[in-house]
């Protein structure tokens, strides 16, 4: 939905509660939950919306975090 | 029991009030946002992978989360965009030196799905104290008189709501949140994305019970 405004997921999104005192969450952020038409190309986004498992490793461009 | 409580239902000021100190409470306790429809999809739907992949950071050293999400912003966008940020977080952090960044707050660990079942559970609890304290409780099958005279009652009105129920968790998937999520905790925050959900699914509401009420006349 090209809705003009940020990701609508970002109230439950799991990514914020564990990253957020990191610094380079920010670029995340702006690359894709603060834009106004990429959030939807964010794999969270869409996998959420098609109801598939969104792991806490998950970033917005497919990859994991290799912990 | 107080008399202004034992009504069908609580005065709207005391529901409002004790609806706003939970969502304030809550945030300031735990800096989470209160969510039925979240709540519900962690403990229901929470699969394997998701679990699997919370414990792994769970268990994992702080530091370690950090090198691993530097290395990844690294390989999507490049030194240069994390140059951009360094720099930008070094400037702010000349403008204001003292005090975490403004916005952010510590890292939590997810909660656990036992959480999520249990404010589930209580909040049916909650409801059942609520309905005891007031106007009493019954099983229903309708939602009332005019409900009743749309469906004809049994069955059907049983169908209907099921089907109600199933378009409302489609509609709360959709939206990201629910009445709770961007009703209670958004708007509360002055989230644009709640400001509309929230002001879609009331005016939706209202109309379609005006609409509902003329037909059913
Ligand atoms: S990570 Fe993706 S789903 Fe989560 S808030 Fe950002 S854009 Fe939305």
């Amino acid at each position: 939905m090209a809705d003009g405004s940020r990701c609508s997921h970002i109230e439950g999104c799991e990514l914020y509660p564990r990253f957020s005192l990191r610094g380079a969450l920010r670029i995340w952020q702006d690359r894709y939950c603060n834009h106004p038409t990429h959030h939807q190309k964010c794999e969270r986004f869409v996998r959420s919306n098609a109801g598939q498992p969104v792991p806490a490793t998950l970033l917005p461009n497919g990859e994991h975090i290799a912990t | 029991m107080p008399d202004w409580l034992l009504h069908d239902y609580w005065p709207w000021w005391f529901s409002a009030a004790f609806f706003a100190t939970m969502v304030v409470g809550v945030w300031l306790a735990e800096r989470r946002l209160l969510g039925v429809s979240g709540s519900y999809a962690a403990a229901i739907e929470r699969t394997r992978e998701e679990d699997e992949a919370a414990r792994r950071l769970d268990e994992a050293d702080p530091a370690a989360i950090d090198d691993a999400l530097m290395r990844a912003t690294l390989a999507a966008f490049g030194p240069e965009a994390v140059a951009e940020l360094e720099r930008e977080q070094a400037a702010a952090a000349a403008a204001a030196p003292a005090g975490p960044p403004i916005g952010l707050t510590g890292p939590r660990q997810a909660m656990p799905r036992s959480a999520h079942v249990t404010f589930l559970v209580m909040l049916a609890v909650g409801g059942l104290l609520g309905a005891l304290g007031s106007s009493g409780w019954e099983v229903r099958t309708d939602l009332g008189p005019l409900h009743e005279a749309l469906t004809g009652g049994g069955a059907i009105s049983l169908l209907a709501l099921v089907g109600g129920g199933f378009l409302v968790g489609f509609g709360t998937r959709m939206a990201g949140g629910c009445t709770s999520g961007h009703g209670l905790s958004g708007c509360s925050r002055l989230q644009p994305a709640s400001l509309v959900a929230t002001a879609s699914f009331f005016g939706t509401a209202v109309a379609v019970s005006f609409a509902l009420e003329a037909v059913a006349r």
